[in-house]
């Protein structure tokens, strides 16, 4: 048995708290910055002149599982989540409110992108990806002719 | 054997704290996402705590009240300019009542990737036991 202690009733069965969990993703897509609610995993993406850093929040992924990919200037992830629970007959499940499975995302870069010079790592549940940005060629100063 | 969770302020799981100190008012407080199972030895807490480094959990346990609070730092390194931000600094709490036949002693937790697990061991008085019978 799980008890919510200030509901009304005392007792909050998992599939309500499910609900209830589900219900505040769909309201919280409302908000500026949490637009991609829906999709698994969030991303956080910086730019600076050497690199782009793409972050993706994603706690307990098997880190064999991992696969990165550039081509052309799209950034997949993909990976799998295993449940955590064991086969035990005798287990009882009281919540489960972290999702498993495999997941995919894609992200498009900026063109600039070189597909040769990608790191990640993957540290605290936050898969880190560094995508260096080929050098950008100088301005060509390019003289007037008069006739 | 029940393992109660405290809800903080509200029933919305990722409503803001309304107590929040000041300082920390542009940080969200969230209620990680938890699975909890049990076994015939042991109740296990899963709670899904993405970016939290160990220096930045703290595990509190006071009588039968067992608290995680956690944050998290800004992902995107400094030079860079976010263009896309879905998730932010966070500061997860969650409460959980354990009720007195779970040996508060014995609290096993370890972080990784992002996973803090929490094994809540039986007292052994209170485990299921088979009873053999005799014949007379």
């Amino acid at each position: 048995m799980l008890y919510e202690i200030n509901h009304p009733q005392g007792v909050l069965l998992p599939e309500i708290a499910q609900l209830l969990r589900l219900m505040d993703v769909k309201t919280s897509q409302t908000q500026p910055n949490e637009a991609n609610n829906g999709t698994f995993p969030k991303v956080n993406t910086g730019i600076s002149k050497e690199s782009i850093d793409v972050y993706a929040s994603v706690a307990g992924a098997n880190p064999e599982s991992f696969e990165v990919t550039v081509e052309n200037n799209t950034l997949s992830i993909t990976g799998k989540r295993e449940a955590f629970g064991s086969t035990n007959e005798n287990q009882k499940i009281h919540l489960n409110e972290i999702s498993s499975g495999q997941f995919k995302r894609s992200i498009t870069l900026p063109d600039d992108v070189d597909t040769e010079h990608v790191k990640a790592d993957y540290r605290n549940g936050v898969l880190h990806v560094n995508i260096k940005r080929k050098e950008q060629k100088k301005a060509r100063h390019i003289s007037v002719s008069t006739h | 054997m029940t393992v109660l969770d405290k809800k903080t302020n509200s029933t919305a799981r990722n409503s803001k704290q309304v107590n929040a100190q000041p300082e920390q008012s542009h940080v969200k407080t969230l209620r990680p996402a938890v699975d909890i199972y049990e076994n015939e030895s042991c109740i296990s807490i899963y709670t899904e705590l993405p970016g939290v480094a160990e220096k930045d959990l703290q595990i509190t346990l006071d009588k039968d009240t067992l608290a995680l609070e956690a944050k998290t730092s800004n992902a995107i390194h400094a030079d860079s300019t976010p263009v896309v931000a879905e998730f932010q600094s966070t500061h997860y709490q969650r409460r959980f009542a354990l009720s007195n036949d779970l040996d508060t002693d014995t609290i096993e937790a370890k972080l990784n990737h992002g996973i803090l697990a929490l094994t809540i061991h039986k007292k052994q008085s209170t485990r299921a036991r088979k009873i053999e019978v005799k014949v007379a």
